[in-house]
């Protein structure tokens, strides 16, 4: 068994979590689900914190570039009605 | 003893009548569809305009830009702050974008690059566990797909989630929330495992 994640963003390129749900000898397989169900929840914090932190300092070093791209966004689609 | 199976049948009705409310939503999701499409011929617009180009040298040099736009499009690079430039840079990434999507099947891609998409899947033992967390997780999640668009499949025994949205810190609260009503909703599956055995060992103590 294996609960996994996949994140596919702007660039369109697929990112994997994989967290393996092994029952080992008699335990309970939906007991180890339940704890890959934690060890889930840990990736995806480390994960989604981190790609958080980048796009905030995407928008921090870049605040004219998103104003100019959102005024192109809107020129673009006045251009197109 | 009637109590368990009664709490049951009210949460399966009360499941099904979710599932009945959510069954309206498919013009909905056919026009959230649509204006992901449109929204996907309009994302085409960035990749083709010069401040995209511009955007991949600029962490790097601060010169490079100037020279790799030129050599691209000079009159846009040449004129940014005039509204000459912004009719010129409009017109440009048209003419591009009826190029490019047919080679690139653009709305897929357009779609794709637009939003953000996050998949979970979970494999349960059987179908039955699978359609339980499935009719559970559906309800609890009716007041976050105002903000977050998120699908769930069961397929035999395996659950399938997918959450849409172009906001990362949506992103991470819509799926922490999950996990939780999903350890939360596996904590029930067993419980009532345990209640069956209890029941099934006392059923037997009484035959012998």
């Amino acid at each position: 068994m294996e609960l996994s994640g996949e994140y596919v963003g702007c660039d369109g390129e697929p990112q994997r979590l994989r967290v393996s749900c092994e029952a080992s000898g008699d335990a309970d397989p939906l007991q180890s689900l339940s704890a890959g169900v934690v060890r889930m929840k840990e990736l995806v914090a480390e994960f989604f914190g981190t790609l958080v932190e980048q796009d905030a300092q995407g928008l921090a070093e870049d605040p004219d570039d998103a104003l100019d791209e959102c005024e192109l966004d809107s020129t673009m689609q006045i251009r197109t009605l | 003893m009637q109590d368990p199976v009664e709490g049951l049948d009210g949460r399966a009705g009360l499941a099904e009548g979710e599932d009945s409310q959510l069954r309206p939503q498919a013009p909905d999701a056919q026009a959230s569809s649509q204006n992901s499409a449109t929204e996907g011929d309009h994302g085409n617009v960035p990749r083709s305009c010069p401040q995209d180009s511009g955007r991949p040298a600029a962490p790097g040099t601060l010169a490079t830009p100037g020279s790799q736009a030129a050599p691209g499009s000079p009159s846009p690079g040449n004129t940014v702050g005039s509204g000459a430039a912004a009719e010129e840079a409009a017109v440009i990434p048209h003419s591009e974008q009826a190029t490019l999507v047919p080679g690139r099947n653009g709305d897929t891609a357009s779609t794709r690059n637009r939003h953000l998409e996050f998949s979970v899947t979970v494999p349960f033992r059987t179908a039955m566990e699978a359609g339980m967390a499935r009719r559970s997780l559906v309800a609890n999640a009716r007041p976050q797909q105002v903000m977050v668009q998120q699908e769930f499949t069961a397929n035999d025994s395996i659950l399938a989630v997918r959450w849409t949205t172009d906001d990362p810190v949506l992103f991470r609260i819509s799926i922490n929330t999950f996990l939780d009503q999903l350890s939360l909703v596996m904590r029930n599956i067993q419980r009532l495992e345990f209640v069956a055995v209890v029941k099934r060992g006392r059923g037997r103590s009484r035959e012998s």
